[in-house]
């Protein structure tokens, strides 16, 4: 409810007014708005275009890491971890009990 | 803001315009075109320069359209792209110190010359009657009178409080009451009365 309201509708541009306004933007944005549309149809075409490099890339790690499991499985089981126990600065009798898969007996621990 | 598949969202058709869609860019255009001119009349006090003023504001909202941050309120982010687009204008006509507004406006553009007589008239009587008011006075009362914003919008979009909104409103309407004279009253406060 507002009873002061004026009618201003005089000021209002006229219709052709905006319209022939509004076709001069559009004329100028013109060339802005192309390039957008190519920028956004270069991403969704770049996607694709990596898809390819993508599974090579996958297939080459996938090849690897199956050569290193090869090639590490058939090591000696007790040996591998060993090696890997005394890379991690793991002590010896602490490795063979890991090793034996059996718990220390409660002599040894006090003992040691 | 509502909207329905015939007439899209402001923010759906900011996200098209990203993209270059030109049909989005054409409704967004057209949709807001209008409020540039008030704005644009606000600051500037007449028409002059005012298509200028409009089409660059809207140039430029479409390039730095990756701007505007919350595409729901782009009317407000693009008013206040007009506003500063108009003060720029308005500085720079100082500095060529051109003819006052008044001057200008006795002579229409070319494009107001299909216009009624009557019409005109009553334009040219407003808008010497809006000369009288102060930039924030004429802003408020044109957006309220005649975009039909309620104060709250007013004010944010203003910088201002729903108060100030309302005293320059009552301001404005009684300077403007005052110049119109009570025969060009009845000519533009009939009809509203339901308002």
């Amino acid at each position: 409810m507002d009873d002061g309201r004026l009618d201003l509708t005089p000021l209002k541009p006229d219709p052709e007014r905006v319209d022939r306004a509004a076709d001069a933007v559009l004329a100028r944005a013109r060339g802005m708005l192309a390039g957008r549309q190519r920028m956004q149809a270069s991403v969704w075409h770049e996607i694709p275009g990596w898809g390819r490099p993508l599974l090579a890339t996958a297939a080459l790690a996938a090849l690897l890491s199956i050569v290193a499991l090869i090639r590490v499985h058939p090591a000696a089981h007790g040996e591998l971890v060993a090696t890997l126990s005394e890379d991690a600065g793991v002590p010896a009798p602490v490795a063979a009990w890991v090793d034996s898969d059996q718990p220390p007996d409660p002599a040894t621990l006090i003992n040691w | 803001m509502q909207a329905g598949r015939e007439d899209p969202a402001d923010e759906v058709l900011v996200a098209r315009v990203r993209g270059g869609d030109t049909v989005a860019a054409d409704r967004l255009v057209r949709r807001h075109l209008p409020l540039a001119y008030t704005i644009a009349l606000a600051v500037m006090g007449g028409h002059s320069d005012a298509d200028d003023v409009c089409q660059d504001a809207m140039v430029r909202a479409l390039e730095k359209i990756d701007e505007c941050r919350s595409p729901s309120r782009f009317r407000f982010w693009f008013a206040q792209i007009v506003r500063n687009q108009a003060r720029n204008a308005l500085a720079k006509r100082r500095v060529r110190s051109g003819p006052p507004l008044e001057e200008v406006e006795e002579h229409p553009a070319p494009g107001h010359t299909g216009e009624s007589a009557e019409r005109g008239e009553l334009r040219a009587a407003l808008l010497a009657a809006l000369e009288r008011l102060t930039p924030v006075q004429r802003e408020v009362v044109l957006l309220k009178d005649l975009e039909g914003w309620d104060h709250r919008t007013i004010a944010g979009a203003l910088g201002v409080s729903e108060g100030m909104s309302r005293q320059h409103l009552f301001a404005a309407r009684g300077t403007l009451r005052r110049a119109l004279g009570p025969e060009a009253l009845r000519d533009h406060t009939e009809g509203h009365r339901h308002g």
